[in-house]
């Protein structure tokens, strides 16, 4: 009953956001912390007893210059370690695999083989340090490395305690850092959620993520619904492998993304436990613990903007508050320069005491689940609750996340969302401080980090040498042989043998190479949406005046102007892409969407092929100032240098210089409006 | 609305017998009654609260707060400390152009208002004076200049504030008995001596309608919350027991201040600035001030941005004390307001 003046608000969740909210008996108010179904906590005592874990998630170009890292981290507080991989590691790729030139080390530490792990965890005591690895594409090479580096600290197996996140059905999903087909993506997580269970009882084999859902745009429902519905895969994947839902759904756990709408991400968090437990319960688990879902989360990088950084040290607190608040058993809160580069030792230090000033100043570990009965927070955790339940639904009687991908439905739902969410911020509706609304025209003092990719490149490469000349290359055959049998045939167990390998000295590109002769390297299906971008964008004068000038260029060139959006090299986060795509084709461009993981030769034959006037190239991972030279040298070179070159994405100002003298027509930061940048990519097409 | 329909039936309810069970095993044996409370000065946090171990409130929080302009209204306000008008009036302006909906004027020697106030429109935010000093003229001359602008019958935001000579002007919505709240390390002293300093001002029924307070947050981020409603409630028993004729709020404006501690820097003002400024939205203050840990455009911004984060991008102005019903926090608050007015009532002069 609302008895202000003031109007209802809608969520990007489609719930309605009334400005009062009463009493309400809701079903699920009687339910308590540390009992099933959990909603107000997976342990009885939750922080009153143990706080989280601050556990920050990084990497840094070398195993030297992160293990340096780390052991600072955790004499500063940190009681967790993260490991953060470079994107040659995700993919499966050594070190000096032609494909991966300009990227090793720059989005993480560059891990080709054993060596590299002993380096990175020298000295840490793997029995008492928590490690958190997230790798999904390559995660067999990993975890037997990490397997291998703590038996050689002469360290049981039974003593390890972590997380791998090995979630890969959210790399079809979103992430897109998946190397094999969804089939076999699927035997590999069940052979590692077997051994584990066997011999890594203290590790956690999976970490179902939400979090790069979040990233992708996905209001809270859907992140909750497609998280839990991969969730549900694996059960079933796990129990296809013969381990009992007591043996294994212990070992889950789950990773959220922590936006800013603070009583949403709570209610979200409280939803989810739930609506878990309900899942997890129709499995008939004899240990009502195994019902309990416990959670690592990261406060949002999307959130965080490029223009007047210092306010993300406010976005992160919030968000991290709302973390502690929902029930997290674990944190990584993001540096200030999240948006632009990896943290500086200045940035990371706020972001480590942003987690320790809420842990230890202002109370808030005293109380479990301190909103419980907020009627604000009930309503949301009930609709959360509905509308994610609906969701699962929907995806269980298409037969399950696996197969709804192949829809492609879940992806574009998400899109939808992020699109829609663009065009209102885009149109000033949505307000974000410092870049639609308060700006300011002061410059930031700090520095950020750059990364000289070609210095760990020679490293890596120098250590791969020494590691093929001194090993007995033998043994290093027959057990990829075996590993590839093992993949053919199915029988066996691949994590044990990829140990076995490991133990040999082949290298992760060798290890994934010998499974990739028997599952293949698997290349997605790209979709779009259309008109959601327009639809959605409330400045309908600004949106004919753009489509004015596509049509003033259409006339005069006899064709609607061609834009390819392109993805150079291995990063496939395509959020901004995708929208850039949807946004450009409303907008009155034709527009052509690259696959991921391009080289510039194969961007430049796409350009030259499909005679394009504009490419538009998406970079997030740094190796922006290697690959754009190359791809206008590329096209210089066949006679196509009137195709204008566009880069967008994470690049730093300090490049743009660089950029520009390489022959770069424009470059749009993050946090440009898709308008703006259809408008200056008109304006040049039409002045020229 | 419909509640989740049957979902989880097959979930049985949980007694807070087995609650306590569950948590003796993870304290390997203690008792959470017993360990996990907390006796602080004044009241007492439990470790958990849910319907079975909190009372039923009937809010006595209902229109005890003016929300003029969202469901959940605040004014942030930048705090100015006035050695120049001139000067001060450019960064008022600069201010209010950059995100604050308010000042906080500080004010220790006699002001021209004419110029400290030149085209700041007063009816489109909220402008507070701290004065420092005892300066008859000044709260002459500002209801000289509110009645010069014809804003005497405006909705004017904001507060006087002084402990000295506080003037006995009239105003529908400026609050001219504004008071200095004293911080005490026990929230239930703190409420009584503060409603004790404000009721020794009173001199008639009809002032209590024009009475503020500005009071140092705590970065105790759960105290600081119930606190503020604690207050609210103190002050609606208050009014009722002089027949008010109606719930006029008190006016209640927060402010945090500066916060240096190495231990957490660098940059430990904007955790503190941002923790303290969410405490006072969800508690219910009227304006806020964040203080920046010094002078330079960047410190000043971002202690200035805090509340519009919360606005735009927390959304935590769409809904009314969002906290309402949760069980801790309206535990908390009745415990404070309770034990407050079991020692001010009988004090009362009736």
């Amino acid at each position: 009953m609302n008895t202000t003046s003031f109007p209802s608000w809608i969520s990007s969740e489609k719930i309605e956001i009334f400005p009062e909210f009463e009493k309400i008996d809701y079903e699920h108010l009687k339910f308590t912390a540390g009992i099933p179904p959990f909603l107000r906590g997976p342990y009885a005592t939750m922080h009153t007893v143990r706080p989280w874990t601050i556990r920050q998630y990084a990497g840094f170009s070398t195993a030297k210059e992160s293990n340096r890292f780390y052991k600072s981290n955790l004499a500063s507080g940190q009681k967790g370690l993260s490991v953060a991989f470079d994107l040659p590691t995700h993919r499966g790729y050594d070190s000096d695999h032609p494909r991966v030139v300009g990227e090793v080390g720059k989005a993480g530490v560059a891990i080709d083989s054993v060596l590299d792990m002993n380096i990175l965890f020298e000295n840490i005591p793997l029995d008492k340090i928590s490690v958190s690895m997230t790798m999904n594409g390559a995660v067999l090479p990993v975890l037997a490395f990490y397997i291998v580096v703590a038996q050689n600290q002469g360290i049981k197996l039974d003593q390890l305690s972590g997380t791998i996140q090995n979630d890969i059905i959210k790399e079809f999903l979103v992430r897109n850092t998946y190397i094999y087909p969804p089939k076999p993506s699927l035997k590999i997580i069940t052979d590692i959620i077997g051994y584990c269970s066997k011999y890594l009882p203290k590790f956690n084999s999976i970490s179902i993520s939400g979090y790069h859902i979040h990233e992708a745009g996905a209001p809270a429902q859907i992140e909750l619904a497609y998280t839990m519905a991969n969730g549900i895969e694996y059960i079933r994947a796990g129990i296809k492998a013969g381990i009992s839902i007591d043996d294994f759904a212990p070992r889950i756990s789950f990773f959220w993304g922590t936006g800013m709408n603070l009583f949403m991400e709570i209610a979200k968090m409280r939803a989810a436990r739930m609506i878990w437990a309900k899942i997890v319960k129709s499995f008939n688990p004899k240990n009502p613990k195994s019902m309990a879902m416990r959670t690592h989360c990261q406060t949002s990088g999307w959130s965080l903007q490029e223009q007047d950084p210092y306010n993300n040290i406010t976005r992160t607190c919030v968000e991290a508050l709302a973390a502690v608040l929902g029930g997290t058993q674990s944190l990584h809160t993001n540096s200030l320069d999240e948006a632009i580069a990896l943290p500086t030792d200045f940035s990371a230090r706020i972001a480590r005491n942003t987690q320790l000033y809420i842990q230890k100043e202002i109370g808030v570990t005293k109380v479990v689940d301190p909103l419980g009965g907020s009627h604000y927070l009930e309503y949301l955790t009930n609709q959360l609750i509905d509308k994610a339940w609906e969701l699962i639904e929907e995806v269980e009687n298409m037969g399950g996340m696996a197969v709804a991908l192949e829809s492609g439905i879940p992806k574009l739902r998400i899109e939808e969302a992020s699109t829609a969410k663009q065009a209102r911020i885009d149109a000033g509706e949505e307000v974000i401080v410092g870049l639609n609304k308060f700006t300011s025209s002061d410059k930031s003092d700090f520095q950020i980090l750059d990364v000289d990719s070609s210095t760990v490149l020679k490293e890596q490469i120098a250590r791969l040498n020494k590691l093929k000349a001194e090993r007995n290359n033998e043994e290093v055959s027959s057990s990829l042989e075996a590993l590839t049998m093992c993949a053919k045939t199915g029988k066996g167990n691949l994590l044990e043998l990829s140990i076995n390998a490991a133990r040999a000295n082949a290298t992760l590109g060798e290890i994934s190479f010998a499974l990739e002769k028997a599952f293949g390297r698997y290349s997605a299906n790209i979709q779009s949406v259309s008109n959601i971008y327009s639809n959605e964008m409330k400045n309908k004068d600004l949106l004919n005046k753009i489509r004015a000038e596509a049509d003033k260029f259409s006339e005069k060139e006899g064709r609607r102007p061609r834009i390819l959006i392109a993805k150079i090299g291995l990063d496939g986060h395509d959020r901004g892409a995708k929208i850039i795509a949807t946004g450009f084709a409303d907008l009155g461009f034709d527009v052509d969407i690259g696959p991921l993981f391009q080289t510039p030769e194969e961007v430049a034959k796409q350009a030259i092929e499909n005679d394009v006037h504009v490419v538009g190239v998406s970079s997030l991972a740094g190796s922006h100032k290697s690959t754009l030279p190359k791809l206008i040298e590329l096209l210089n070179n066949a006679n196509r240098s009137n195709i204008l070159i566009y880069a967008g994405g994470v690049i730093p100002q300090q490049d743009y210089e660089f950029l520009y003298k390489s022959g770069v027509a424009g470059i749009f930061g993050p946090g440009t409006p898709v308008t703006k940048s259809a408008e200056a990519i008109l304006n040049r097409l039409n002045a020229s | 609305m419909n509640p989740t329909k049957n979902k989880f039936s097959d979930f049985q309810k949980p007694t807070l017998s087995e609650w306590t069970k569950e948590a003796t095993k993870e304290l390997k044996g203690g008792d959470p009654w017993t360990k996990l409370s907390h006796k602080m000065e004044g009241y007492t946090i439990l470790p958990i609260y849910d319907k079975s171990n909190s009372q039923n409130f009937d809010s006595e929080l209902a229109g005890s707060k003016n929300n003029l302009v969202d469901a959940q209204t605040w004014y942030n306000c930048s705090h100015i400390y006035v050695e120049n008008e001139e000067l001060s009036n450019k960064e008022a302006l600069f201010e209010l152009e950059n995100g604050a909906d308010g000042i906080f004027f500080v004010i220790d020697r006699e002001v021209t208002f004419e110029v400290l106030l030149n085209d700041i429109e007063w009816p489109f935010c909220s402008l507070s004076f701290m004065v420092k000093k005892d300066y008859p003229n000044i709260a002459q001359s500002l209801n000289d200049f509110i009645a010069k602008k014809n804003w005497q019958n405006q909705s004017l935001s904001g507060a006087y504030f002084s402990n000295f000579h506080r003037g006995k002007f009239n105003h529908p919505s400026f609050k001219w008995s504004g008071v200095e709240w004293k911080e005490k390390t026990n929230p239930v002293e703190e409420i009584v001596n503060g409603i004790q300093a404000i009721t020794s001002l009173q001199s008639s029924n009809q002032e209590l309608a024009s009475f503020a307070i500005s009071l140092n947050l705590s970065q105790d981020f759960f105290l600081s919350i119930t606190k503020i409603r604690a207050i609210r409630i103190v002050w609606t028993r208050f009014l009722k027991i002089h027949n008010h004729p109606k719930i006029v709020p008190l006016f209640i404006h927060g402010y945090s201040q500066a916060w240096k501690n190495a231990e957490y820097g660098p940059q430990e003002n904007m955790l503190k600035g941002t923790t303290v400024a969410l405490s006072a939205i969800l508690g219910g203050c009227d304006a806020m001030t964040i203080y920046s840990e010094d002078d330079s455009s960047l410190a000043k911004r971002m202690s200035r941005n805090i509340s519009n984060i919360l606005r735009f991008e927390s959304h935590c102005n769409k809904v009314s004390d969002p906290v309402a019903g949760s069980f801790f926090i309206e535990n908390l608050t009745q415990q404070l307001a309770n034990e407050a007015w079991k020692i001010i009532e009988p004090k009362l002069p009736l």
